[in-house]
């Protein structure tokens, strides 16, 4: 009788042991799995944010002249032209999309104005932004903060 | 005549935890099903994600060219077979049949998606 108790004691501390590493093992890969998701979730919506806010922008300000490709700051720019209505002063205003210390910014200024990168907002994180007219197709190539680099390609209706 | 057997203290002990066994075996078998579904649903996600990013590119790219297929190859890539566009990125194939007006991106031999594109009227004034 007191053998067959020994017997079953081993066998329920041994159960529980497979139990609790089984429970631990399956936590960790559950953690691992979450992690793995959350992180995939998180570095496309960056980059979808970022391809589809360049593409939206440039498709909104789309009529003839007022896109164009140049400098700001450190490094290539979209300058998107629009000018007022004819009820207010006919002035023309500017939106500039660049990067600047790891962000894609926008600065929205009178256009020529002498205005800072940092003075712009941010949009979201971004390495580097390379823009490239060819013909009425403007190559825009991004490097998001993980490194990897995408390529939106706009088709500028009213060329560039 | 049959002796009764009754069931003794250590037997419905080792019962009880086979139950307790199964009961947990039957839960992680569900939680692992569920985490590998997880993980597959944002490969998936991603995987969709990148062919319409690319998708979009080669139509767009299609149409600033006015229809032209040469001209879409030497700025992005790929060849033409029978009159239709094939592009391989990021493992995806891209096909583009301007016949019909079909861009289809498939990885292997799932089809992703299937999208129709058409080159503007007069490329609206913009020669190509």
């Amino acid at each position: 009788m007191r053998r067959t108790s020994g017997i079953g004691a081993a066998a329920a501390g041994l159960t529980a042991c497979i139990f609790g590493a089984a429970l631990l093992l399956s936590l960790v890969t559950g953690a691992g799995v979450y992690r793995q998701v959350e992180s995939r979730v998180e570095r496309s919506a960056v980059r979808r944010v970022g391809l589809s806010y360049l593409a939206a922008k440039v498709h909104a300000h789309d009529v003839a002249g007022a896109v164009r490709v140049g400098q700001f700051g450190d490094g290539d720019a979209l300058f998107l032209t629009e000018t007022a209505s004819e009820t207010d002063s006919g002035d023309v205003y500017e939106t500039v999309v660049y990067v600047y210390d790891g962000f894609l910014m926008e600065l929205f200024r009178v256009r020529g104005a002498a205005m800072e990168p940092e003075t712009g907002q941010r949009i979201a994180d971004m390495r580097s932004l390379e823009a490239e007219a060819d013909g009425a197709l403007l190559r825009l190539r991004v490097t998001d903060a993980d490194g990897v680099r995408e390529t939106a390609d706009v088709y500028v209706r009213s060329g560039t | 005549m049959q002796e009764r057997i009754r069931p003794t203290k250590s037997g419905l002990f080792s019962i009880e935890l086979l139950l307790c066994v199964g009961v947990f075996v039957f839960c992680a078998a569900v939680c692992t099903g569920i985490f590998v579904r997880a993980e597959m649903m944002s490969r998936q996600s991603a995987e969709l994600n990148t062919a319409v990013n690319e998708a979009r590119n080669l139509a767009e790219a299609y149409q600033a060219s006015g229809g032209d297929l040469a001209r879409v190859c030497a700025s992005g890539g790929g060849s033409v077979e029978d009159g239709e566009l094939v592009l391989t990125r990021e493992g995806l194939t891209l096909r583009l049949t301007p016949d019909t007006g079909t861009l289809t991106v498939s990885s292997g031999e799932w089809l992703l998606l299937r999208w129709r594109v058409a080159v503007p009227p007069d490329n609206w004034g913009v020669s190509p």
